[in-house]
């Protein structure tokens, strides 16, 4: 009876993770840690608990496994419920003084960030520009660019790089960022359109690059063949 | 077709592991003369009650036959305690029909009717 019930758990599961995704353990948020643990949970239950039925284990496991999909694909149709559910990242030092509201908020100790940086051969917190705590609980570091390459040393001027800023997400322009910028909806279709789009709808994500040129990443990739890699 | 392949196996795999742990109420009906439960209870009660104990020893055993077929059909979507509060059930009854005694025999056939009905209604 565990064999086959046991049977019954393993492969469930094996289907259920595959329709949960690909995302690796490095990059799961703290819940989705959570969710993998609860499930499987059910699936122990479901084959070693031999004093109830194996169906409402096997119901549950269903259940979390919807929940956990509904989820993904609601984070996936909205930044905003994304960032709700998800978490967002937090800046935790910024030109070398450490934020401590926001470390208090994401429940990281002076100890554990000074680490975390000592293992980015990070040993001053002078050196940093920005230090980011993802939604993953691992902490992104930006230096400075005195301290940052060999440029500084040979004394190759170097430009200010701030990094992407979004202009689209899932189809939607996003205003703030557009005015954060100086920049218009106009300059948006523009470049949208040289870029063989016809509306924002058609891309899911697109931002300016250093060189205030938008980068799209659109639904459809302009992929004119296709082969297998693998084979 | 590769695609369809992906999609159909795991498909088919889920509808058996949901037909395993599901058809119980449809497995512990009769599938032949042999493993009628249900009918074996109710004959085994009358047979006590009109206290003919040769034929109820007989229709005993025949009701543990009978268990015993639709117990390996129903054994992946029952629990185990239910299964098992028939087995004792049973045993309770052979001896209560071996010393004879109507009221115990009365009892434990409708605590095992009872048990046999809320095996996957």
């Amino acid at each position: 009876m565990v064999c086959v019930r046991g049977i019954i758990s393993f492969f469930t599961l094996l289907i259920f993770t595959r329709i949960l995704g690909k995302q690796q353990i490095g990059q799961i948020t703290f819940f989705d840690y959570i969710l993998g643990i609860t499930i499987g949970s059910f699936a122990a239950s479901l084959t070693i608990d031999l004093c109830s039925a194996a169906w409402p284990h096997w119901v549950g496991l269903l259940t979390w496994c919807i929940l956990g999909v509904a989820m993904q694909v609601v984070s996936l149709k909205s930044k905003k419920i994304s960032q709700y559910i998800n978490d967002e990242p937090t800046i935790v030092i910024h030109n070398g003084k450490i934020l401590g509201d926001s470390l208090k908020n994401t429940k990281f100790t002076l100890s554990e960030l000074v680490q975390q940086l000592r293992l980015k051969n990070i040993f001053d917190i002078n050196e940093v520009k920005f230090a980011i705590i993802e939604m993953n609980g691992q902490l992104s570091v930006l230096k400075k660019d005195e301290f940052e390459n060999m440029t500084n040393s040979m004394n190759i001027p170097t430009k200010d790089v701030n990094g992407k800023d979004e202009l689209i997400f899932n189809g939607l322009v996003i205003d703030n960022n557009l005015s954060k910028l100086q920049l218009n909806r106009q300059w948006v279709e523009e470049q949208l359109i040289k870029q063989g789009y016809d509306s924002a709808t058609e891309v899911f994500y697109a931002f300016v690059d250093s060189h205030k040129k938008l980068k799209i990443d659109g639904y459809k990739d302009k992929v004119t063949g296709s082969q297998d890699i693998f084979k | 077709m590769k695609k369809i392949k992906s999609y159909i196996v795991p498909a088919i795999a889920i509808l058996i592991f949901i037909a395993i742990m599901t058809t119980g109420g449809v497995l512990k009906k009769p599938f032949g003369k042999r493993d009628d439960v249900n009918k074996y209870i109710v004959t085994l009660k009358k047979d006590v009650m009109k206290e003919e104990w040769d034929k109820a020893d007989r229709d005993l055993k025949q009701l543990e036959a009978a268990w015993r077929i639709v117990e390996k059909r129903v054994q992946f979507s029952v629990e185990r305690d239910e299964m098992l509060a028939i087995d004792t059930s049973i045993a309770r009854i052979e001896g209560a029909v071996l010393v004879h005694d109507k009221n115990l025999a009365i009892t434990e056939i409708s605590e095992a009717e009872e048990h046999w009905e809320d095996l996957e209604k």
